[in-house]
């Protein structure tokens, strides 16, 4: 032990690096298996709309129909490339508010949903 | 920030994408991995195109790493100064250039994807020690078009799920950095270990 502590003395700089390094193993294992338990979890998979999405995204990613998808949004907003944080805001609606409308017509979300009650 | 670099996409396309990779290889904190996985997803739902995505993250990848390979140049000289006024830093200093003459295409292949938070570290340090460029270009470009390759890819064959995808392979990503650092640097000790003349 003690011998370690000298080398560690002696080479202070790699000591030190080596235990950020070792915290940091820790800190990044840690994180993985907090993530995979997290992700695993299929209620925060299906919270799945994002801010920064666009309807595009969304329908592609949901098999959204494309015209229920623009009749929801309305067509002049559907072609701006506009997300969906943009389009609730033009439209008055929380992002929540429109998430729950563009969850309504996805067939995959919603049999998501209905499986876990 | 990550949310407010995303909702840029729609609007400025693939410009975002050459940006954050061209940031991200010089050791600025920007998301590029998050960034190429949500543009291979809107590229899925036909918002980008697949081809300008993966041209404009590797070159902006690749010139990127050239800057810091150049940045590493030219500290070339102040460099060597520091090193050279202790013997220890003078061996090490050596040892590290052997190192990058002998296995630096590794060390330049693997820092572009797998480990990957060490990638501008890696192009300062090839530069400063004189890596020939031409070597360096070619693993560099290899790198980058495995990282652009991966995330892309998995981001436009998952696009409902990239959060989760950024989440779980920086964590990963992160955890292989960090051990291969440890395992390294416990090499070295270790061999400082074996040659401590005090033995008890």
């Amino acid at each position: 032990m003690s011998r370690l502590w000298r080398i560690a003395k002696r080479h202070p700089a790699e000591s030190g690096v080596l235990l950020v390094a070792l915290v940091l193993v820790a800190f990044f294992a840690v994180r993985l298996v907090f993530f995979t338990l997290y992700w695993s979890d299929p209620a925060h998979r299906n919270v799945a709309l994002e801010p920064w999405m666009t309807p595009r995204y969304a329908a592609h990613s949901w098999r959204i129909p494309k015209d229920d998808m623009q009749a929801l949004i309305g067509a002049d907003l559907a072609t701006e490339g506009l997300t969906l944080g943009e389009i609730a805001t033009q439209k008055g609606l929380t992002l929540q508010e429109l998430e729950n409308q563009i969850r309504a017509l996805s067939q995959t979300l919603a049999t998501q949903q209905s499986s876990e009650e | 920030m990550s949310e407010s670099a995303l909702a840029l996409i729609p609007t400025y396309g693939v410009w975002v994408v050459f940006f954050a990779t061209f940031l991200s290889c010089l050791a600025l904190p920007i998301p590029s991995s998050l960034i190429m996985l949500a543009s291979g997803a809107f590229a899925a739902s036909g918002e980008l195109s697949i081809s300008g995505i993966l041209i404009a993250a590797l070159v902006g990848a690749v010139i990127g790493d050239q800057v810091g390979y150049v940045f590493g140049k030219a500290a070339k000289t102040p460099a060597t100064r520091f090193a050279m006024r202790s013997p220890k830093r003078a061996h090490l200093f050596q040892n590290a250039e052997n190192f990058l003459l002998k296995r630096g295409h590794w060390a330049i292949f693997l820092s572009r994807w797998l480990i990957s938070p060490l990638g501008p570290y890696i192009n300062l340090l090839a530069g400063s020690l004189s890596m020939p460029w031409h070597w360096f270009l070619i693993w560099d470009i290899l790198g980058e078009l495995v990282w652009v390759a991966i995330y892309t890819g998995l981001g436009f064959a998952f696009s409902g799920y990239v959060q989760s995808i950024a989440d779980m392979s920086s964590s990963l990503i992160g955890l292989i950095t960090a051990l291969t650092v440890a395992v390294l640097l416990t090499r070295r000790l270790m061999r400082a270990i074996k040659h401590d003349p005090e033995k008890i």
